[in-house]
């Protein structure tokens, strides 16, 4: 045993009301309610009006107390249950019980679809004219296979073999098909053939050029990244309906991961990868296993002894989901349209953030670089060894100075880079020379903070995004300014007023039993001896009895 | 004494999460657990404003072993 002189920070709790608070640049692409955002899966709020528990359902279905709430706590609420008089479920497993201690209020209809229209439909659609193909000068069309040049006088024959035209040197054709009839012939399109031989060239386009032309026409590409507060989960929708999940943010964020999906039409996942074990990535996988049939649960093999790693592993087992553990450099098939290379993987001796999975993603011409919390060691070691430029990225470790380094940024160059991180998080992330790293690399940016959920959609060969980028400023709240002075309390000279002020004691103690050797009541705000690390309860007295 | 296990560290600070139920942390400075490792079980007692940390190095072993065990088995399983 040792003791310690406790530097407690904070003890936060998990709950969803994380990302309460707001500011107006929230509020631009945010649904606001009264003073609080509503999420997607919100269905009320709780104003808790006098103290009442917070509680757990046990598995015999008893409430099990964890915490007493104040009265002026908010808490979004996600689901109701009958049970004991009425549960409102206010996520992470976690209810409050209707009673006359709390007020329940539900969103207006204007308000419920303003936010199902801010959520399904992207603000700026791929434009129209960006679906164009080029093949050297000209447009590779749906249905075409090759084209022809005309390298001298060639005739043109209809269905009946009859010449109908001529075509001249130097004009090309779009090819649509070949049949072997009269020694080969084109089909250029309006029942028009010309015969294979010396006066043309044929040409067929690349395979990554017919590729592109499969999906530039198809349902978009869509990636998600859910604002699950400090933490990250990102949920991949192909355009033939394939899901794949790649971490589910804390515990507390699980059940708006679930609605999330659920409010995304997924009913089933194809893949469900979780990075690494740190708790910030795979506590909300554990509702995601229990609400959806998942067949593939993909993660680095790093054992982790915390419960939560424990019971999201259980769940792989009793629900009997493939096992996953991936090599560096191997792929993942989510959708054959969609290239997945995983970049990163663990080794033995890792910790956590270094076993981190980092995988690409490539659809056409657009890419997507997903870090994990990868630190700077492992970018190095990926951009030596693979391609990393990539059209947008989701920076390592929530914004984080252990990832991003400039050789790397530069390496990747990205158009746009995601930064997901919860609000006034106790780690400083994002970190503000990330910030400016990628501002002066030209990155747009958008952040979880910024603009809550961020959808980004792609045809393969543009992409937009459905929220304003973020200009990388974060915004401060002022701190209140006092109406009145602080009255300095006039000296006393009881030892036990707080005020008193002992001559010759020492003005600063390691701890209370020490301080209360000379001042046996503790001090007030104002006194020499105050610090606020022995005001733990911040009622301007330190270490009274 | 309330048990806790070390997650992560995450720059300056050990996040360590309450058990079981691991919804609620703790953050400590990283020089104050600098001998502690990632996932390490820990005793936590508070007396006053002072807390006493200690490894809980029989329950690590343990729950490290058990954890092992039913990943080799997913492994195994096809």
């Amino acid at each position: 045993m040792r003791k310690l002189l406790m530097i407690l920070l904070t003890a936060v709790l998990f709950f969803s009301f994380s990302g309460f608070q707001s500011s107006d640049a929230h509020a631009a692409s945010r649904v606001m309610w009264g003073k609080t955002e509503l999420k997607v899966g919100q269905i009320g709020k709780v104003t808790v009006l006098s103290n009442t528990n917070l509680v757990t359902l046990e598995a015999n279905g008893s409430l099990k107390t964890v915490r007493t709430l104040k009265a002026g706590d908010e808490f979004r609420v996600y689901s109701y249950k009958s049970a004991h008089g009425g549960l409102y479920g206010v996520g992470g497993g976690q209810y409050v019980q209707k009673s006359s201690k709390v007020k329940y209020e539900t969103p207006s209809k204007a308000k419920l679809a303003l936010l199902e229209q801010q959520s399904s439909a992207p603000q700026n659609t791929v434009t129209p004219g960006s679906t164009k193909i080029m093949w050297g000068k000209t447009e590779l069309k749906k249905g075409q296979i090759g084209k022809i040049t005309v390298l001298g006088n060639t005739p043109v024959y209809d269905v009946n073999m009859k010449v109908v035209k001529t075509l001249k040197k130097g004009e090309e054709f779009r090819v649509y098909s070949y049949k072997n009839a009269n020694g080969g012939m084109y089909g250029i399109g309006g029942g028009l053939f010309v015969k294979k031989g010396s006066s043309i060239k044929y040409e067929t386009p690349s395979k990554s050029k017919l590729a592109l032309l499969d999906i530039v026409n198809n349902k978009p590409l869509q990636v998600h990244f859910i604002d699950v507060g400090q933490g990250d989960s990102i949920l991949i929708q192909t355009s033939n309906g394939k899901n794949m999940l790649v971490d589910g943010g804390a515990k507390s964020a699980g059940d708006e991961v679930v609605s999330f999906l659920k409010n995304k039409g997924v009913t089933k996942l194809d893949y469900v990868v979780a990075t690494h074990p740190d708790a910030d990535h795979i506590g909300g996988l554990i509702s995601v296993l229990n609400t959806f049939q998942v067949s593939n649960f993909v993660d680095p093999g790093q054992s982790h002894t915390t419960q939560t790693y424990y019971d999201l592993l259980s769940l792989v087992d009793a629900k009997n989901i493939n096992y996953v553990i991936p090599k560096a450099g191997s792929t993942i098939n989510l959708d054959s349209n969609l290239g997945i290379t995983v970049l990163n993987a663990a080794e033995a001796g890792d910790d956590n953030n270094e076993a981190s999975i980092v995988l690409r993603l490539t659809y056409g011409n657009i890419s997507v670089l997903l870090m994990g919390d990868a630190d700077t060691a492992t970018e190095q070691e990926i951009m030596g060894k693979y391609t990393v430029k990539s059209t947008v990225l989701k920076a390592g470790h929530h914004g984080s100075n252990t990832s991003s380094s400039q050789a790397f940024i530069n390496a990747v160059k990205p158009a746009a880079t995601v930064l997901s991180y919860g609000f006034e998080n106790s780690y400083g992330h994002p970190h503000s020379e990330v910030v400016s790293r990628l501002k002066n690399a030209g990155s747009l940016l958008y952040s979880t903070v910024f603009s809550g959920n961020i959808t980004m959609s792609t045809n393969g060969l543009s992409y937009s995004f459905n929220t304003k980028p973020w200009n990388g400023v974060t915004i401060t709240p002022t701190p209140p300014v006092p109406e009145k002075p602080a009255v300095t309390p006039e000296p006393s000279k009881n030892p036990s007023s707080g005020t008193y002020i002992l001559p010759g004691a020492p003005t600063s103690f390691s701890n209370c039993t020490s301080m209360r050797v000379y001042y046996p009541n503790g001090v007030q705000t104002g006194h020499p001896a105050y610090s606020t690390k022995h005001d733990r309860d911040n009622d301007g007295w330190a270490c009274e009895r | 004494m309330t048990k806790y296990t070390l997650d992560r560290f995450e720059e300056s600070l050990g996040v360590l999460l309450k058990y079981p139920n691991e919804e609620e942390q703790l953050l400590i400075p990283k020089e104050e657990i600098a001998e502690f490792r990632e996932g390490d079980i820990l005793s936590v007692t508070k007396i006053d404003d002072e807390y006493s940390i200690s490894l809980l190095s029989e329950e690590t072993e343990k729950m490290r072993n058990k954890v092992n065990a039913l990943m080799n088995k997913l492994k195994n399983k096809k």
